[in-house]
């Protein structure tokens, strides 16, 4: 009845698995974490991929890496990196280009509404003041929002505008957390504190 | 068909289009052949060579080319991908699944617009998948199927089925289980796997000419007796010990031979399986992984 008659696996081969593979079972000894699923008490692979373990917080965690890395949809809570499409008074609306760090391949959409913006004085932000139309912006995803877009919000310190141009298209560099300047002028933004990748 | 079509050249208008001559089954409509082997060559419990390869179209998310016997689809993935904007929320992903016949797959021309049959196709092979995909895990997002018929020589939902399943492994979209499909026919009682274009068309025809002699409540003695028909099944084996995701029926089959054939199609189906958890292997252990695997 099973499927059979199949040519002997490399031994290279032998951690590849396909959706529908049982793993292991499931419960104290093994959780579930990427690219799996549960089932009737045992955890199956639901990716195309290379079946691997890790510890975490003294747990063993079974996972699959796809062909392709990790997820690509936008999730609650994850950080993302966005085009600012347009302003308007109480939000704006983005254009999430890529999740973590995975590059999508159509684009999502979003808003940060003014609340969302800052910490401080959140009902006193003025978003064309943050903000500018074609900025690139680190955001974290708060919410699914509605059908059109998810709900970022840039509040905290290390959120914000990343890149951004001048009106007359200079590139500029930040020079504190409300404003950055190129040589011919300064222009006001809500700053991202970016920390450099490898501390 | 006798249209003129503009953009080719078809021909005298007095000439006979070929296809009306071809027919091998025209006449004496008999699926075995004395030595017992069917019009093709085959046992009539063996299937077609088959032929399974993924990754072909460079700029799809995932894609796949099936051939089975001379059936020749393509399959090609793009997502997930935002909802088309519309006023509804949906906490669970939407598949998109478009079916295309290539005029030149059939003997006679078919439109390149999508008829109602092959709309009916597409809605087939997208309940397959909706079975298969984990839609939990894309909310508010959108797969796109589209798959091509390159030849229609029988079996056509079968490879459909199995070319999505293959083209969205490839894609990395979540599913439960990998979805096969297979089609077996039944005609004179007789089981048959993998009925081929002239196979499916003689039940087909048997069917209608049934039809007709029993709505004229006149019956003749050459009539077939017992079962005549076809199903294709589409079966995840693994997921839950084996679920059926979709089975499209046609004909009429006594009760004791329907099951028979529904066996053999499921026992296809394994078959089919174990051809193409094989592809899928073999195109990871050919890929480069994405080197960062600390969590």
């Amino acid at each position: 009845m099973s499927a059979n008659a199949s040519p002997p696996i490399p031994s290279s081969n032998k951690n590849i698995c396909v959706p529908g593979d049982r793993l292991c079972l499931a419960g104290n000894q093994c959780h579930a974490a990427e690219g799996t699923y549960i089932f009737n008490g045992y955890i199956y692979a639901s990716r195309v991929g290379r079946v691997s373990t890790f510890q975490k917080n003294e747990q063993t965690f079974v996972k699959v890496t796809g062909l392709s890395g990790h997820s690509v949809i936008p999730e609650v809570g994850s950080l993302v990196t966005a085009r600012v499409l347009t302003i308007h008074s109480q939000m704006i609306k983005v254009a999430i280009l890529a999740v973590d760090d995975v590059t999508l391949h159509t684009a999502f959409r979003g808003m940060v509404r003014k609340v969302n913006v800052r910490e401080h004085l959140v009902d006193k932000v003025e978003m064309y003041e943050c903000f500018r139309p074609d900025d690139i912006i680190l955001a974290r995803i708060l919410s699914l929002g509605d059908a059109r877009s998810y709900e970022m919000s840039t509040s905290l310190p290390e959120l914000g505008v990343v890149t951004a141009r001048c009106e007359e298209g200079h590139l500029m560099v930040p020079v504190s957390w409300t404003s950055m300047k190129c040589h011919c002028r300064t222009e006001n933004r809500k700053v991202a504190k970016v920390v450099p990748p490898n501390t | 068909m006798n249209y003129r079509d503009s953009r080719r050249n078809c021909g005298p208008e007095t000439a006979t289009p070929i296809y009306v001559l071809k027919s091998p089954f025209n006449e004496k409509e008999e699926f075995l052949l004395n030595d017992g082997k069917r019009s093709d060559d085959r046992a009539p419990l063996e299937v077609r060579k088959m032929y399974f390869g993924v990754s072909n179209i460079s700029q799809a998310k995932g894609s796949s080319y099936v051939e089975l016997g001379s059936t020749k689809v393509v399959c090609g993935v793009y997502g997930p991908k935002e909802m088309a904007p519309s006023s509804i929320f949906k906490s669970t992903g939407q598949v998109l699944c478009e079916v295309k016949v290539a005029p030149f797959s059939s003997y006679v021309r078919r439109s390149p617009v999508p008829d109602r049959q092959v709309k009916e196709l597409s809605m087939q092979v997208k309940d397959a998948l909706e079975a298969a995909i984990i839609l939990e895990e894309y909310p508010k997002a959108q797969i796109d199927v589209f798959l091509t018929v390159v030849e229609d020589s029988g079996g056509v939902l079968a490879a459909c089925v199995t070319a999505a399943s293959l083209a969205l492994c490839d894609a990395d979209i979540r599913m439960y289980d990998i979805v096969v499909a297979a089609s077996v026919a039944w005609y004179n009682d007789r089981i048959y796997l993998d009925p081929s274009i002239e196979e499916e068309e003689c039940i087909a025809r048997a069917g209608e000419r049934l039809a007709t002699s029993k709505s004229s409540a006149s019956s003749t003695e050459d009539e077939l007796e017992g079962s005549n028909g076809s199903v294709t099944v589409a079966l995840m084996p693994l997921y839950a010990n084996g679920q059926v995701a979709t089975m499209v029926m046609s004909g009429s089959v006594t009760a004791a031979k329907l099951q028979d054939g529904l066996d053999a199609a499921l026992e296809t189906c394994r078959k089919v399986y174990a051809i193409a958890k094989q592809v899928l292997i073999q195109r990871v252990s050919e890929a480069k992984l994405p080197e960062k695997l600390e969590d």
